[in-house]
């Protein structure tokens, strides 16, 4: 009998191994390309919030820590490794999803990209891609148009902004600071642009008299923010709340250093205006120190990425949302709402 | 049953089997362990030289990008009225900084030249209809890189990137900067490749950009294709092993592929495995070699006992062992018991031989005794008849012969007698037996002068005389019975000799094996001799029968001299 049943377990082993080989994998994995950026952060952890009841996944999304070539391998290990039935990700380098969507093909693997959003010529290169790769992220012009629409009512249009105590040298145009996210990035790109269509649309005369790059950092924004005391600015957008909390921060500090109190700043510094809506963007709004910002609806966001999977991987439908969602084909835009108090 | 195997195949072939497998189990272990030890190395240190030249690349077309961003930059802050002339002399600047640059220009959205450098002449036609220049239109937010087929030994590419103009967008631009792929590779630190390695860039439609190797490409990109983005750590080119690294050059939608050759590796791998394998098997055949021949030490003395227990077969008791067998231990000391063993038996054999000796001697005797009653009553009845017939005299002549044949019969219980005694033996018994049946023969008895010295076995020629006596004599002639006895060499021989019917050679041949066989009663005295002699005598005394028919019989009983030296002690 005890050889029986040590036979049995030898001739239950390879069925192990076919089983733990054969079996499809469960794992969705999440790819981040930085988890030191806070808004990334919160919007992972949302995912993966979002995607407990229906699929394995890890208790925090790889980080690529901004190298594109760190992301390859992450992904193509657990590609090649057969560990995930689908992926997450948010890419360093947009122009990457390229390179990922062949490989993804090649495997049968489902992705989602995020926050970054691929070429049209990558993600819809053919019918698999159509079909099994998406966009999910913020509506970049939206936001941009959004941000204007925040400058606009609080100048309440060119004439009455002309007469106002905003254009300080009275030039009747309005200086506008731009501090941008990151080069090549389509949201920060688009975001510039739209805030400033947004603005010409609206009526007014302006020009731009800053406009950096500063990599979606408070630290990096806070250092460019040093430098533009000396110009005359009457207006600045910040691609996130990041940036402008940077440029808060400098402002606040020299305001102590001359002896200023804090609570003058409203009336003292220009109209900030920032994007994301994250904890401490809103706590700003909420101060004062900070006109508005455009909330980018991480929340809605993860619930799509999910959705989006479960339509992908198990068929299931996706519910109806808000008319703040927009698609095109394989590309979800979710559209904020303005916070400005 | 299974045949027994010898001690050589036991001790060698076990023992050679598990060697072997040990040693091939860990030749397989050790191959096992030092390939994937020295591949996951030399992959991991292939790994880390790509990404190297991939690192070297991606900052280089970061400081492209960080180019098209400052003209960008500058485009974006030049007054409209002077920026054509503000972006000539910025051209100018940067193409005397870097001279990979062939040429730079700025065009306005519908393709008219806005400025370009002084140094190249970028044809002053539109370029709406050029595909980097559509292709910068439709994606505004990204460097479009381009690859116009290369040009003689000359490998270039273009830069063009959508510029936006502040708050007017009617003054947006597109820039386009051409770049010598030659000298980019020139100012990038070179990597080892290998024979036939290499780096390739190529757009997302596999187009090649550059290659520093030409050779095979196509086979190359097959290899790439497959793989799309990661690495491959062994692709076949061309009867070459190569390690395949495929990746994203950051910022730009051109990929790279870096081929090196490992060679060395496979090469090292096999020489290992041929080695540790050659080894291997070395170490096997020394094994058993060694095996062998304490196998045969073991066995060797083992077999030459063997072979001298197999002369017991032959009833050899005294077969001579080796005194000595060089050997183990054990097979010493069971030489040593055996030779004991040997020797016991010998002398049990020898025991049992002198019992068995004196059993017969006994059993002869008594044969002896019956002789005696029927003679006795045939003689007795012949007295009686004389005494009948009133010849006194010649009844009392053989009651004197009866009387010294019987005394000499009984020789005071001895078996061997005076050899005078013996042949006087025979002339009473002649006589006694002449006075019952007449004149019907005649005898002679012949004794060579100096054997009165000698000793014989009591009672061997009377047994004959009366066989000459009972079946030789014919009827009606006067039978003659002739006994001599003489010395001839080292015997001593007896002959008895008569005239009578003789016989067939067939019958002598008969009464000759009847001798030698113990389960044939024939020719019971004649036997009867000759069995007492060989006991007494051993095997040198023998009888001798001639016999020719109607001519006579001649019986003659051999006996060693030696033997009759003595008399019995």
């Amino acid at each position: 009998m005890a050889k029986n049943r040590k036979i049995g377990l030898w001739a239950l082993l390879p069925l192990l191994l076919l089983s733990s080989c054969g079996k499809k994998s469960t794992y969705v994995g999440v790819y981040a390309y930085d988890l030191s950026d806070t808004f990334i952060n919160s919007l992972q952890n949302k995912i993966i919030k979002d995607l407990d009841p229906y699929y394995e996944h890890g208790e925090y999304a790889e980080d690529a820590m901004s190298s594109q070539t760190l992301q390859n391998s992450q992904l193509i290990n657990d590609i090649d490794s057969h560990r995930i039935c689908a992926a997450v990700v948010n890419t360093v380098d947009r122009l990457a999803a390229s390179a990922l969507i062949e490989k993804a093909e090649k495997n049968n693997i489902p992705l989602v990209f995020i926050n970054r959003e691929p070429l049209k010529e990558d993600l819809q290169k053919n019918a698999w891609s159509v079909a099994n790769c998406f966009y999910v992220g913020g509506n970049p012009n939206a936001e941009g148009l959004a941000q204007a629409e925040i400058a606009n009512s609080l100048f309440g249009g060119q004439s009455s902004f002309a007469l106002s105590a905003f254009d300080k040298n009275k030039d009747g145009k309005i200086q506008v600071a731009i501090v941008k996210g990151e080069k090549g990035h389509q949201d920060a790109e688009a975001r510039t642009s739209s805030c400033i269509d947004g603005l010409s649309a609206s009526g007014y005369n302006f020009e731009i008299v800053e406009s950096v790059y500063c990599n979606w950092k408070r630290s990096e924004a806070y250092t460019a923010a040093k430098t533009f005391s000396s110009k005359n600015i009457e207006l600045l957008f910040a691609n996130n709340d990041a940036m402008a909390l940077g440029v808060i921060q400098a402002l606040q500090e020299s305001d102590a250093s001359s002896g200023v109190p804090l609570s003058d700043f409203k009336n003292r510094h220009y109209p900030i205006i920032g994007c994301d809506g994250t904890i401490e963007g809103k706590a700003a709004v909420s101060y004062g120190y900070m006109t508005g910002t455009v909330l980018n609806d991480d929340t809605t966001q993860a619930a799509l990425v999910v959705d989006v999977l479960r339509k992908t991987i198990d068929n299931i439908s996706i519910p109806a949302y808000d008319s703040n969602v927009t698609f095109k084909d394989n590309y979800y835009y979710v559209a904020g709402p303005k916070i400005t108090q | 049953m299974k045949k027994p195997r010898s001690i050589r195949s036991m001790m060698v072939l076990p023992g050679s089997f598990g060697f072997a497998f040990l040693v091939i189990v860990m030749v397989l272990l050790a191959s096992i362990l030092y390939s994937s030890n020295v591949t996951s190395n030399s992959n991991a240190q292939m790994l880390a030289t790509s990404q190297q030249v991939l690192t070297n690349y991606e900052t280089y077309f970061d400081s492209v990008l960080t180019t098209s961003s400052n003209i960008a930059a500058h485009y974006d802050s030049s007054p409209v009225a002077n920026r054509s002339t503000s972006m000539q002399s910025y051209f100018d600047t940067l193409m005397s900084l870097k001279s990979e640059v062939i040429d730079m220009a700025c065009y306005a959205t519908d393709g008219s030249v806005i400025a370009h450098d002084s140094v190249s002449s970028p044809e002053v036609a539109s370029k709406a209809t050029d595909q980097w220049f559509i292709d910068a239109q439709n994606n505004r937010l990204i460097n479009v890189f381009s690859s116009p087929a290369k040009t003689g030994d000359d490998y270039r590419f273009t830069l063009s990137k959508y510029v936006s103009y502040g708050s007017d967008s009617a003054y947006d631009a597109v820039i386009k900067v051409d770049f010598d792929f030659t000298k980019i590779v020139n100012l990038i630190p070179e990597s080892t490749l290998g024979l036939g390695g290499r780096f390739t860039i190529y757009d997302k439609n596999y187009n090649v950009v550059y290659t520093s190797y030409t050779e095979k490409q196509t086979e190359a990109m097959g290899f790439i294709k497959d793989l799309v983005i990661g690495s491959s750590p062994s692709v076949k080119i061309g009867g070459h092993s190569y390690y395949l690294y495929a990746s994203t050059v950051s910022n730009t939608t051109w990929r790279l592929a870096i081929l090196q050759n490992r060679d060395s590796v496979v090469s090292s791998l096999t020489t290992f495995i041929v080695t540790i394998s050659l080894t291997g098997l070395g170490v096997i055949a020394a094994y058993f070699i060694v095996l062998f021949l304490i196998a045969f030490r073991v066995s060797k003395p083992i077999g030459e006992l063997q072979e001298e227990m197999a002369k017991i077969e032959s009833l050899n008791y005294q077969a001579t062992l080796h005194p000595e067998i060089n050997g183990s231990l054990e097979v010493v000391e069971l030489n040593h018991s055996f030779n004991q063993m040997m020797g016991r038996i010998d002398e049990l054999t020898k025991a049992v031989v002198t019992e068995k000796e004196e059993q017969r001697k006994s059993e002869l005797k008594a044969l002896q005794n019956q002789i005696n009653p029927h003679f006795l009553y045939n003689t007795l009845d012949s007295i009686i008849a004389l005494i009948d017939k009133g010849e006194n005299d010649k009844a009392e002549e053989m009651i004197v012969a009866l009387s010294k044949f019987f005394r000499l019969s009984i020789s005071q219980g001895h078996n061997v007698i005076p050899l005078p005694n013996e042949i006087e033996h025979a002339r009473n018994y002649l006589l006694i037996q002449k006075m019952r049946f007449g004149d019907s023969f005649s005898y002679s008895i012949d004794v060579a002068p100096g054997l009165e010295k000698y000793f014989v076995v009591k009672l061997i020629l009377q047994p004959i005389v009366e066989n000459s006596i009972g079946h030789g004599l014919k009827e009606g002639e006067v039978g003659s019975i002739k006994i001599k006895a003489y010395e001839e060499g080292d015997f001593l021989k007896f002959s008895i000799e008569d005239n009578g019917y003789g016989m067939t050679k067939e019958k002598v041949e008969e009464l000759r094996k009847s001798l030698l066989d113990s389960t044939v009663y024939k020719g019971v005295g004649l036997k009867n001799v000759y069995q007492r002699i060989r006991i007494y005598y051993g095997l040198s005394a023998d009888v001798d029968i001639e016999s020719e028919e109607d001519v006579g019989t001649k019986i003659t009983i051999i006996i060693p001299k030696e033997g009759a030296l003595h008399g019995e002690e």
